[in-house]
């Protein structure tokens, strides 16, 4: 186990290596550099500003010198500058990540929660009215772009009925309380959660029903041991492997965030800095983001496959 | 783009249709509800810079296309448009005379007008400001609108006189733009430091109505009074600035009573004119929709088939049914009547002559055309497949591409990527602003002739039009400029839409209009207040 | 060697469970139900010249914005295209996307992830970890570089969203092979050297099956939505040809949500309808697949 450990971390390291050339790289493909997006369509920016410019954010160097330089400073910690607002990208990493953090984490945790729950119910009462209910929720959830989902919560909760704040991640101007934090908190995370109640929820349903039909589940209820025994003993354990490598998938997203429900929501995450760094191609943010979130994936992944082994113990790492 | 226009498809709507039956373009649209007698204190939150193409985090105003609506509380310009774009006032500076070729500006500065850490403003400040502005260091191209001036002399406190190599007049509007930034606290940057400096984020010091307090990153910038404004402290405590990067969001933000200001397409506009509590503010966008053509393609070089694509399109019905005549139409770039002279073609829609045209011109129409565009809002996607009707009505087949500002920049400079594009572009407050759109020197990938128009009667136009001082012999050169482009359309001029903002009730003394980027007149936001 | 696995799956043998599969889901109501409703789908949007009587580009600006009528079932859009039409036509695009963009990464997946998962050892460290590099990259990134080199079309947008979402499903395969590549019977199974790709094939697939439908059910909807968010960045379908997603992206506005539900409501439940289907297909597959479970 130890071994396996430490090999897949080596591995790691010409991994992360690869993956930031990888990403570095994209910037040559894709439509508009940085200048391109720092004018308005119809500004004119004269040649020698438009050179000056350049200068300054290093686009007339060659590419392997400015990855070199990334590189190196990458490796003292320092992630560069954003091009749009000027601040280093760790410190506009920093300032998103607690937002994101809070948003995806109670969502993923309520979202994991609830779908097991509701995965292990419907495989139990397989085809009963409940598993019919929740299978046209779960679809329903899952077929309804989230951003019509956002605008339709915060026309009714905030608009309409007027429980609820109308974006945000806190009332402007005034001094931080949790009422206030948290009644900013319960539409994003309602709707990312229900996304990964519905995924959840299938896998789980899915993966229990595999069990159910098992001879030795079949054997210990046909022996008369409690129903609710033999699923939590029995065939929970054994339905697990699929519900945590959803899990594990779902880790990054604690740090990257949702891109679309911060948007529409406004809250200060790491999804929406990524997505305003795409549109305005602001590379040290995307290619910051991007690194940061590649260390998560990779971590998470490992501890993934070192959990597959407890959970079942059939399972062997080499 | 905050430039870009943020309007939607209409409705058969008379409320609006009222509204503007009053507004004779350009014309500004004030809360009408406003008592003198009330106000005082409380802090005004807006969404003064939204959207995707928003940047309400762009900190840096040199460099800004637009946001300059927010710029403007904390900073301050020597001069201002009145509200009705039609003249230039004073702001910082106090008076100013030019010489009669316009290449000496004398500046009469405003006595007493301190920075917001108690510095007094003089011209010293206006001279750094200048120069920072114009070396392109600072990459920006509001500065590199002041490259012609040679030499920059302070006489006095209260007095800079500039000296230009070439006369221009259209320094003045330059002056909208431009924000005054103090030398005491920046004269040890250098320009290009001073561009990815985090001074403007961290505590900025303007001569504005409100001063710095806070930023909250990804979430807003909130102002509060300054009292020593020389206008006289403002009646509200502080003034916010609330990022929504969805739009739609901050309408319903809006219309909960979360903030107080967003900016309308056309749908959310016909959507609150009904409800109470809130104002609908509208006027003029002052961008021109158009078609811009290829010149360097054979096909387009020829003028019959740039007039068949005017005949083909039936634009008074595009503007009556999808803009619900909140558009006015464009035959040549301007639409304001001082610039528009009289016997321009009105290219009526006509099949049979299109068709004609084309054939004429030996037009080979089984190569589809593409048009290029950057809007991505719905109004504009059903402008363009109405377009592509028109068209294929006429026997033309035409895609549609969009892409996103960034691609667009890259792409539409190589003609060669490209057949049409449908774009806007500002057509005032300056009439000169198309210059750079038009002039043969500007053809060139840098630059904004993305045409290829080369016309030696526009070049010669444009530089006399700089060149004169007095208002009414200028405006005579401009509808020459307009009476070529009517005839020779290099551009498909089409239609000038109506921009719309939505404001709560609450606000007293609002003046809000729509201008290109935002901004650049005297709203006098110190007067701004909320009633209770 | 080769007899013995003759011996061991006569083909008669194999052929006679997957009639007993067909037979068992025929007798499935809900399966059966699901496959009626999606070959409906499939068929009006093959057959859409037949069963529409407009144009679905034709634009009428005089008959712009009309609620339901019986000239127009679902009413007409801003530019008065018919919209009952335009959802027939979206279709076309939805459902190709829609089911190639899954089969791409469904293939993905079993390949990628049986491999990884049976053969272990270096096989598995190169598979997952090139997994693990897919799986770092933010797809909107992803979108914004392949809009770049290839341009919008149909093709592409099929191509990037099969390509870019077969690294979650692939790890569900491998841990799941990963578990069933230790019991008995496929122990048995290689003891008695049974070639390795026959065991893959016969017994470990139909173990993963599971997790296969369930993903791709769920990636129907996800890769149906997702063209619609593609189009934005120069990727997918462009004007004026209609998809579901792009259908439903007018409601991108509180107007239309509120006072024109006839814009978005039809491909909504299109949608809908198409994912729920395919998930009944899923589960009587799975039911019928599953020898234990009571049919």
């Amino acid at each position: 186990m130890g071994r396996y450990i430490l090999r897949r971390l080596l591995i790691a390291i010409p991994i992360l290596f690869a993956i930031t050339l990888i990403v570095f790289s994209i910037q040559l493909l894709s439509p508009g550099d940085p200048l391109n997006a720092y004018v308005p369509p119809d500004f004119p920016l004269p040649e020698a500003q438009r050179e000056a410019l350049r200068h300054q954010l290093g686009l007339d160097q060659p590419f392997f010198t400015r990855y070199g330089y990334w590189l190196k400073e990458t490796l003292q910690g320092n992630l560069g500058t954003s091009i749009r607002t000027h601040e280093t990208v760790v410190n506009s990493i920093r300032n998103r990540a607690p937002a994101t953090l809070l948003l995806m984490g109670t969502a993923l945790t309520i979202g994991t929660a609830l779908g097991v729950l509701f995965g292990v119910v419907a495989a139990v009462r397989q085809y009963s009215v409940l598993d019919g209910i929740l299978t046209v929720f779960a679809f329903l959830g899952i077929s309804t772009p989230v951003y019509l989902t956002g605008l339709l919560a915060l026309y009714i909760f905030a608009l309409r009925l007027g429980w609820l704040p109308a974006g945000g991640y806190s009332t402007p101007g005034q001094p931080f309380s949790l009422t206030d934090r948290l009644s900013h908190l319960i539409l994003p995370a309602a709707i990312i959660a229900v996304n990964y109640i519905a995924q959840t929820m299938r896998y789980t349903r899915s993966a229990m029903l595999e069990v159910l039909g098992q001879d030795y589940v079949r054997t210990a209820r046909a022996k008369g041991l409690d129903d609710r025994v033999v699923i939590a003993r029995h065939a929970f354990r054994n339905a697990l492997l699929p519900i945590v490598t959803l899990i594990g998938a779902s880790v990054p997203a604690l740090i990257g965030g949702a891109i679309f429900i911060e948007s529409i929501f406004g809250w200060p995450g790491v999804g929406r800095l990524l997505l305003s760094g795409v549109e305005a191609r602001d590379y040290p943010i995307i290619i910051g983001i991007t690194f940061m979130l590649a260390i998560v994936t990779l971590i998470a992944n490992l501890i993934t496959d070192v959990v597959y082994a407890f959970v079942d113990p059939r399972i062997r790492l080499d | 783009m905050r430039s870009r226009l943020r309007l939607s498809r209409p409705m058969q709507w008379l409320g609006i249709l009222a509204l503007m039956a009053g507004l004779i373009a350009p014309s500004v649209a004030i809360a009408q509800d406003a008592s003198p007698s009330a106000g005082g204190g409380g802090v005004l939150v807006g969404a003064w810079d939204v959207g995707p193409g928003g940047c309400p985090e762009c900190p840096n105003p040199l460099q800004a296309g637009a946001g300059f609506t927010w710029y403007e509380k904390y900073f301050s310009k020597l001069m201002l448009y009145t509200p009705d774009f039609s003249s230039i006032e004073g702001d910082l500076a106090e008076s100013w005379e030019l010489n009669d070729d316009a290449t000496q500006y004398t500046l009469h500065l405003r006595d007493g007008v301190t920075w917001h850490d108690g510095e007094p403003f003089t011209s010293a400040d206006v001279k750094f400001t200048i120069e920072l502005a114009a070396n392109p260091d600072s990459a920006s191209y509001i500065g590199a609108k002041f490259a012609g001036v040679s030499s920059i002399e302070t006489p006095d406190d209260l007095t800079v006189v500039l000296h230009l190599d070439k006369g221009n007049v259209t320094l003045l509007d330059a002056f909208t733009f431009l924000v005054m930034l103090p030398e005491h606290a920046l004269k040890d940057i250098t320009p290009a430091d001073l561009t990815t400096s985090t001074w403007w984020l961290d505590n900025p010091i303007g001569t504005g109505p409100f001063k710095w307090k806070q930023y909250e990153p990804g979430q807003y910038i909130e102002l509060e009074a300054f009292d020593d404004y020389w206008r006289g402290r403002p009646k509200l405590d502080g003034i916010i600035n609330r990022f929504f990067p969805e739009a739609g969001s901050a309408v319903i933000a809006l219309q909960a009573g979360d903030i107080d200001f967003t900016y309308l397409t056309l749908d959310e506009a016909n959507g609150l004119q009904d409800t109470e509590g809130f104002t609908v503010l509208a006027g003029p966008s002052q961008v021109l929709n158009y078609l811009g053509f290829d010149l360097t393609d054979p096909r387009f070089a020829d003028q019959r088939v740039r007039q068949a694509f005017m005949y083909a399109i039936d634009r008074p019905t595009i503007i009556e049914q999808l803009y619900g005549g909140q558009a006015t139409l464009a035959n040549c770039a301007y639409i304001l009547p001082q610039y528009v002279p009289d016997g321009l073609n009105d290219y009526a829609q006509d099949v049979d002559t299109a068709k004609q045209l084309l054939s004429d011109a030996g037009f080979d129409a089984s190569q589809p055309i593409e048009i290029l565009t950057y809007y991505a809002d719905q109004l504009s996607s059903d402008v363009l497949v109405t377009i592509q009707q028109f068209m294929a009505d006429v026997g033309v087949t035409v895609d549609i591409r969009a892409v996103d500002v960034p691609t667009y920049n890259q792409v539409s400079p190589d003609p060669a990527q490209w057949d049409i594009v449908f774009a806007g572009a500002a057509n005032g407050p300056d009439p000169d602003v198309l210059s750079t759109h038009w002039e043969s020197i500007e053809a060139n990938p840098s630059n904004l002739n993305r045409s290829g128009i080369k016309d030696a009667d526009l070049d010669k136009l444009f530089a006399e039009g700089r060149q004169t001082v007095d208002p009414d012999a200028r405006a005579q050169v401009y509808q020459q400029i307009c009476k070529i482009m009517n005839d020779q359309l290099y551009w498909a001029p089409l239609w000038v839409p109506t921009r719309f903002g939505g404001a709560s009730a609450k606000i007293e003394n609002f003046v809000w209009v729509p201008a290109p980027g935002g901004g650049r007149y005297y709203d006098q936001a110190e007067l701004w207040s909320l009633a209770s | 060697m080769s007899d013995r696995t003759d011996q061991l799956g006569p083909k008669d043998v194999v052929r006679s469970p997957a009639r007993e599969v067909i037979r068992r889901f025929m007798r499935h109501k809900l399966a059966m139900t699901g496959l009626i409703v999606f070959l409906v789908i499939t068929l009006m949007a093959v057959f859409a010249p037949v069963v529409t009587q407009y144009d679905p580009n034709q634009i009428d600006l005089r008959a712009r914005s009309q609620g339901p009528s019986l000239d127009h079932w679902f009413g007409t859009d801003r530019t008065g295209r018919d919209l009952y039409t335009r959802t027939v036509y979206a279709g076309r695009i939805s459902l190709l996307v829609g089911v190639l963009a899954v089969a791409i990464s469904v293939a993905l997946a079993l390949i990628l992830g049986s491999c990884a998962g049976f053969f272990g050892g270096k096989t598995d460290t190169v598979i997952m970890r090139f997994t693990d590099v897919m799986m770092t990259f933010p797809p909107v990134v992803i979108f914004v570089a392949v809009a770049a080199a290839a341009g919008p079309g149909l093709r592409n947008t099929i191509l990037v969203i099969g390509l870019l979402f077969w690294m979650i499903p692939c790890r569900l395969v491998r841990a799941k092979i990963l578990s069933v590549r230790e019991t008995e019977y496929i122990t048995a199974a290689r003891a008695i050297g049974v070639p390795t790709g026959r065991i893959v094939r016969v017994h470990a697939i139909p173990n993963v099956l599971d997790v296969i439908i369930v993903y791709a059910t769920l990636g129907i909807a996800n890769a149906i939505l997702l063209e619609a968010g593609l189009s934005f960045l120069g990727v997918g379908i462009q004007p004026p040809t209609s998809s579901w997603g792009n259908m439903l992206n007018v409601a991108r506005n509180i107007n239309i949500l509120e006072s024109e539900p006839w814009l978005w409501i039809p491909p909504g439940i299109a949608i809908v309808l198409t994912v729920l289907a395919v998930n009944l297909i899923g589960d009587g597959l799975r039911d019928a697949l599953d020898p234990r479970s009571r049919l």
